[in-house]
């Protein structure tokens, strides 16, 4: 039989397990996603789900319903992975000598691309390495937004923030992603002729 | 160099968040400026790539981990959770309290336990009976009796006293609970003092109209008329068709569209998922074909199927067709893609060249969501024209198995 969430949850608020295991499977891969695309890393945003699952079933008492569940649950991902992107930014940033305080970008020789075959590999790699240079504002909106393809009353309820901000975030993220990949290509199409001349 | 409130006309643009006096602004800005048709394109291309970004997969066991992971307790909501917390000396007065009773509990049980029962009328045989054997739980009509003068004349000391603690007095009946102590056959109430919290109201409904075929039966007579007999209940249906492979199903539904010579306008993000072999799920809508129409359509995809599938097994690509009606979340789904309530139908009349043309349109559903702004949606939507007689509206997805 088809439950829908809010029977799920409460049935998990009575003591069901089973059925807070079925919220989980329903909406583990599209949360990953998300969580995947905001981190950049793998593991990572294991991580991040998986606690933010738990949390999700310690706090089932706090849910009031009046929001979606899945809406409820992106806030408590979205928020943890925007959190571990920050700590992330500074330690990494703490780490290196003040003149290299940039993310800077991966390895863009001419020799290191491995060929036709991964084109595709490198393409998103470019994108989630641009991705990555966003602020964890812009990034989370241009995720939810372009990836999930979700709608801006929703990204306003699990961001907390008012619609018009949504959109104007995503202008600028939307605009700042591209500078960004524009610039990206120009420095490849530099590299290529450097070693062109070189050779 | 553009402003940037022309940069953001353009981005909204793009994504298709813009009123109609903004489309007209942005298309005549896009005409006039080299610049903002660079961008344009330039922020379309980013989109597409945003939108047919690989998906990475979780581990086959991740529900499990989660589940191990999760707390042993239910959350159940506990009233004592709710008490303010109690002070050190309030706690040792408590505990106090609670060695007191059970003292003074333990003391009462043997008292009863050792003490004998006394009836109204019966002597007291203590003081001179003080040497006698008592006898325990072997009542006998002898000593339940009253004791007759004769029996009293009697030296007492050879006789051993008998005292029942199994029999009660007439007036006290054994299951009658007494006040402030449970009965053993009442419910065990909860000892925390959980209240149990009530099941939701269960609404019975009537079932959904639903037909499923497995679609390799196409070929026969059988499931054509059932199929054909479940169209014709409605003017619009959902149809679920599982497969494999959802880029080879679709490519085979284009395939046999084509055949027909149905006209079906895929969306650019459907294209690039179909050029790089990302598979997703798609969207097909059209409500331009009958209810004969579509029975021909799976007929030939279920037949094709078949003799793949016979060929060699796993060949086959198509599973179950589903058939269902259109609900409200279609219309939602329908909306957000198309931009649009696409079952009201527009009142532009079919011209006569454009009977034979019979379309519909593809689209990508998430992760890769097509943009009701893109070229191909915006070309099928200004090309519909109010439907041809005896026509239904399908919305039909490829769902991958």
């Amino acid at each position: 039989m088809n439950r829908d969430d809010s029977q799920l949850v409460l049935l998990a608020i009575q003591g069901d397990r089973t059925a807070f295991g079925e919220l989980i499977r329903r909406h583990q891969e599209r949360l990953y996603h998300t969580v995947y695309r905001l981190l950049g890393h793998p593991d990572d945003a294991q991580d991040v789900v998986q606690d933010a699952f738990i949390s999700a079933y310690q706090s089932l008492r706090h849910f009031k319903g009046d929001a979606r569940f899945s809406t409820w649950l992106y806030r408590i991902a979205v928020n943890s992975a925007i959190s571990k992107k920050r700590k992330r930014r500074i330690i990494v940033q703490a780490d290196l000598p003040p003149h290299q305080r940039i993310v800077e970008p991966l390895d863009e020789s001419f020799e290191s691309q491995p060929g036709d075959a991964l084109e595709r590999e490198e393409d998103e790699e470019a994108l989630q390495d641009a991705l990555n240079q966003l602020t964890p504002e812009h990034r989370t909106v241009l995720v939810l937004k372009e990836i999930d393809g979700e709608r801006y009353e929703t990204i306003a309820e699990i961001l907390k923030i008012p619609v018009g901000t949504v959109r104007s975030r995503l202008h600028r993220a939307r605009l700042e992603l591209n500078d960004l990949l524009i610039a990206k290509e120009a420095r490849r199409e530099q590299v290529e002729s450097r070693s062109e001349n070189r050779s | 160099m553009m402003s940037e409130s022309k940069r953001f006309l353009i981005s909204a643009y793009a994504g298709g968040d813009v009123s109609p006096q903004q489309i007209r602004a942005a298309e005549q800005l896009i005409d006039e400026s080299a610049e903002a048709r660079r961008l344009y394109r330039q922020l379309r291309s980013t989109q597409v790539r945003l939108h047919t970004l690989s998906l990475p997969e979780l581990p086959y066991d991740f529900t499990d981990r989660v589940m191990k992971s999760l707390p042993e307790q239910a959350p159940i909501i506990r009233p004592s959770t709710l008490e303010p917390q109690r002070s050190m000396g309030q706690m040792t007065r408590r505990r106090l309290g609670i060695a007191t009773s059970i003292a003074m509990t333990v003391a009462l049980g043997s008292f009863l336990l050792f003490t004998p029962s006394r009836k109204s009328g019966t002597p007291d045989t203590s003081q001179a009976n003080v040497s006698a054997p008592i006898v325990e739980e072997t009542a006998t009509a002898k000593s339940d009796a009253d004791p007759t003068p004769k029996d009293l004349d009697k030296p007492a000391v050879s006789e051993p006293i008998v005292f029942n603690r199994t029999k009660k007095s007439d007036g006290e009946k054994s299951d009658t609970p007494k006040p402030g102590i449970p009965s053993p056959n009442s419910p065990a109430s909860d000892p925390l003092g959980n209240v149990p919290i009530p099941l939701p109201k269960l609404v019975q409904v009537s079932p959904p109209r639903l037909l499923a075929l497995p679609l390799r039966t196409m070929d026969t007579v059988d499931a054509r008329q059932k199929l054909k007999q479940e169209l014709d209940k409605a003017t619009s249906h959902h149809i679920d068709v599982f497969c494999r492979d959802t880029n080879r199903g679709l490519e085979r539904l284009q395939a046999v569209c084509r055949d027909k010579g149905i006209r079906l306008i895929s969306d650019s993000i459907v294209q690039e998922a179909l050029k790089r072999k990302i598979r997703g799920q798609y969207l097909v809508y059209s409500d331009e074909l009958t209810a004969k129409d579509w029975m021909q359509l799976f007929q030939s995809l279920g037949v094709t199927d078949k003799k793949a599938e016979d060929k060699k097994p796993g060949d086959g690509n198509f599973d179950h067709a589903v058939v269902m009606p259109i609900d409200s979340g279609d219309k939602k789904e329908l909306t957000s893609l198309f931009g649009s309530d696409l079952l009201q139908v527009p009142a532009k009349p079919i011209a006569a060249k454009e009977r034979d043309i019979r379309t519909g349109v593809v689209t990508a559903l998430l992760p890769w969501k097509s943009s009701p702004n893109s070229k191909e949606i915006r070309q099928f939507l200004d090309d519909r024209r109010s439907r041809p007689n005896g026509s239904i509206a399908v919305v039909l997805v490829i769902r991958s198995l």
